[in-house]
């Protein structure tokens, strides 16, 4: 057999995974004309091979979408696996943390995170969309609202010359959305870092309170990196279970632990008119009507391959909702998740496992938010509502919506996803509660760091991108000061 | 014998039967020269115990009767072995023989220990029982060969597809009419999934052929259904309390709708433009 011969590489700093985290600390520290190389284990895509929406599924979701937190109820979580990451398949949503959330963590303030916030949003285009872009989906959830008199805004999204193909979650075809594959990494290309994909960091070695060196596995063999500073930027669900790995679980109590989400279903509706939510942005309006109660909406809508999942029913019965796709809108609602689960390494091929339960109070804030959805589409003239509500799949009237109110909620009942994953490796400065300090180094460790959603100590309420890619961009400031 | 291209849990399985057959080869002889002795030893543990009760002795004739059937099914067992180790991949029917066999055996030894408590019938359910787990464990990653679903169960998902998008009604086309191309593309996607991931998106398959049992529709499997009937099985599934068979709904509803709505013709039956024609150059740097 042939002797496949270890590959080493040295740098200043490795920086192991291209999401918001580490594509933005691997510009920074570049563009500080520090040696930086950047990992990553997915493969490459650009707009003209993102292929289908099933191929964008297939290639571009960890696990072909199948990654699950094990609880009561499973909830699956899709992560992105690809050169920029997560950022590559989300709904290119932009918010600024809420801040007294900020105020109440153990790191940066409110204050002095704004020129962070600043600078990222200006380098990812964010900005709030104008309606054209909303479609017709827009124009009926404005009628509803206003008839209940519910405000509801545009989303600010990283978007340039947006062409409504309606599909952000499985790439963007135009490379209209400015994820970071199109912003910090060719940035961090231009100013000489070093990117290897497809190369997969399995484990590294700690010596006292200092990390030696990474090794890992590539299309090209094994191979070993020597540096004298590593950034761990894998995301909320790989960077404890990568630290687990490494026998850190000891010495730093607090790793994997906190897991927060949020847990989230949706409501599709069917209008007598013609919608066309496919040539729309999916994701274009908002409600924070109810963000008091940790209740929050967000438009979704998506393409028939997956839209037609969440229909009731089989036969022809399913097909005659089928062919109405173009009258079909949906939105989205998620809440503020009142438990916390927790990330262990992973076995079997998988690279974590997780457990998370839904409580019943975040159950109920769900039933709720999918009412008040049902009640806006059926003032805004839908024929037929179908909430994620196992009970009561179907809604026609406002006395179902009655019914849908007054029964019981079991969190089992709820047709679920997750997204926006944190606080397993909290930041803080104590050992007992968190991981990482305010300039996100590991706690003991001197050259080691940890910058992703890892670190953002709780869960948002709103989308994490720009927090996470505003509080990696400080820390990365603060260590390329250091070097 | 061995210039067959196997993946590394066919040959896992492939060392396995081998085992097997040498096993079961020392067994039959075993059975041969001395089976007859064999209950008298396995019984020491229940003279020693007060809990489980002795083997009766038999007579001389009907002990030698009962050994010739038992080497036989050895021989047999030996042979079975011995030709799925040649190539696990063309002789999979036999899997099932080796399957059926342990399985019998061991539930009638569990029955028989059950009723009488003797230590031989213990022995025989532990033995024939870890056999028949092993064996099948070892053979659902290894059925599938260089594919990632068996021909039962592209078959499965084909009869779903069809219980879902039946041909007529409000447009033409069903399932059947672009079922190949529609498998091709979900074993495409269950193959991207991790190796146990996909072992259970194939028991959720074969769990949705035996929903007609499960949900007391039919005593026959959702693919000898006719079509009124899966429906009926479907929606029952789609309803039901226990949430996990809502999920497997939901799977089959993704393998199943997913890859036939990511074909043109059928986006184009619904009115839209074929995804390929948003794939416009942009003046974007490309990386």
């Amino acid at each position: 057999m042939k002797q496949r011969l270890t590959r080493n590489y040295d740098c200043q700093v490795a920086v192991v995974g291209s999401g918001a985290g580490g594509s933005v600390t691997t510009a920074c520290l570049a563009q500080a004309d520090i040696d930086t190389l950047l990992l990553e284990e997915g493969k490459p895509y650009s707009p003209s091979n993102y292929g289908t929406v099933l191929d964008g599924f297939r290639q571009m979701y960890r696990d072909a979408g199948s990654t699950v937190l094990f609880g009561h109820p499973p909830i699956s979580l899709p992560l992105g696996r690809t050169l920029g990451g997560t950022t590559t398949i989300n709904s290119s949503t932009c918010f600024r943390p809420p801040e007294f959330k900020v105020e109440r963590w153990k790191g940066p303030t409110f204050q002095e995170m704004v020129p962070f916030f600043d600078a990222v949003e200006t380098r990812i285009h964010a900005h709030v969309v104008s309606e054209d872009l909303l479609g017709q989906h827009w124009t009926v959830m404005k009628r509803g609202c206003d008839r209940l008199g519910i405000p509801i805004q545009p989303l600010s999204h990283n978007l340039r010359d947006c062409r409504m193909s309606g599909r952000c979650q499985f790439g963007c075809p135009t490379g209209a959305k400015q994820s970071v594959d199109r912003t910090y990494i060719p940035d961090a290309l231009s100013h000489g870092a070093r990117i290897q994909t497809q190369h997969l960091v399995q484990g590294m070695k700690v010596k006292r309170d200092k990390v030696q060196f990474l090794h890992g596995i590539s299309s090209e063999g094994p191979f070993t990196v020597h540096a004298d500073a590593f950034v761990l930027s894998m995301g909320a669900m790989l960077s404890p279970a990568f630290l687990l790995r490494a026998g850190l679980g000891r010495r730093l109590p607090r790793i994997g632990k906190g897991l927060q989400i949020h847990p989230a279903s949706r409501v599709v509706a069917l209008f007598e008119e013609t919608l066309d939510g496919h040539v729309a942005l999916p994701q274009g309006a908002y409600i924070d009507h109810w963000k008091d109660l940790g209740v929050f909406m967000e438009g979704i809508f998506l393409h028939p391959s997956f839209l037609f999942t969440m229909l009731p029913g089989c036969g022809h019965r399913l097909k005659d909702l089928m062919v109405q796709y173009r009258n079909l809108s949906s939105f989205g609602i998620f809440v503020e998740d009142s438990n916390t689960g927790r990330v262990f390494k992973g076995h079997w091929g998988y690279p974590f496992w997780a457990y998370y339960n839904l409580s019943h109070r975040n159950a109920h804030q769900l039933r709720f938010g999918i009412a008040r959805l049902a009640e806006i589409f059926l003032a805004a003239g839908a024929l037929r509502v179908f909430t994620g509500f196992s009970p009561c799949h179907e809604i026609d009237s406002l006395q179902d919506l009655n019914r849908l109110e007054g029964m019981p909620v079991r969190p089992i009942d709820l047709e679920l996803g997750a997204f926006h994953s944190v606080g397993t490796c909290a930041m803080g400065s104590c050992i007992d509660d968190s991981v990482v300090n305010q300039d996100l180094k590991v706690h003991g460790i001197d050259n080691l760091y940890i910058m992703d959603a890892s670190v953002i100590p709780e869960s948002l309420g709103v989308n994490p991108q720009i927090t996470i890619m505003a509080l990696c961009l400080k820390a990365a400031q603060s260590l390329s000061r250091r070097l | 014998m061995m210039n067959v291209r196997l993946n590394r849990f066919e040959i896992w399985f492939q060392r396995w039967m081998h085992l097997l057959c040498v096993s079961f080869l020392v067994t039959a002889i075993f059975f041969l020269v001395c089976g007859g002795s064999l209950p008298r030893w396995l019984d020491t543990a229940g003279k020693e115990t007060s809990i489980l009760a002795p083997y009766p002795a038999s007579s001389h004739g009907e002990g030698a009767f009962w050994r010739i059937l038992a080497v036989s099914m050895m021989c047999m067992l030996t042979w079975s072995c011995r030709r799925i180790y040649s190539d696990p991949g063309k002789n999979r029917s036999w899997v099932t023989l080796v399957l059926i066999s342990k399985l019998v055996s061991s539930f009638l030894y569990l029955v028989f220990f059950l009723f009488t408590f003797q230590v031989p019938y213990l022995v025989g359910w532990i033995t024939d029982g870890a056999l028949f787990l092993i064996t099948l464990a070892l053979w659902i990653p290894a059925s599938t060969g260089i594919h990632v679903l068996t021909e039962t169960e592209r078959d499965i998902l084909a009869t779903l597809g069809d219980t879902l998008v039946p041909r007529g009604g409000a447009f033409q086309d069903g399932y059947k009419d672009h079922a190949s191309i529609s498998l091709d593309r979900a074993e495409d996607l269950i193959s991207a999934q991790p190796k146990l991931t996909q072992i259970v998106s194939r028991l959720l398959l074969h769990l949705m052929d035996i929903s007609p049992i499960i949900t007391c529709i039919s005593f026959r499997r959702m693919r000898n259904l006719p079509l009124t009937a899966r429906s009926r099985v479907m929606d029952r599934m789609e309803t039901h309390k226990i949430h996990w068979f809502r999920w497997v709904v939901f799977a089959a509803k993704l393998y199943a709708l997913g890859p036939l709505y990511s074909l043109p013709e059928v986006q184009i039956n619904l009115g839209l433009a074929s995804e390929n024609s948003s794939h416009e150059a942009t003046s974007h740097p490309e990386l």
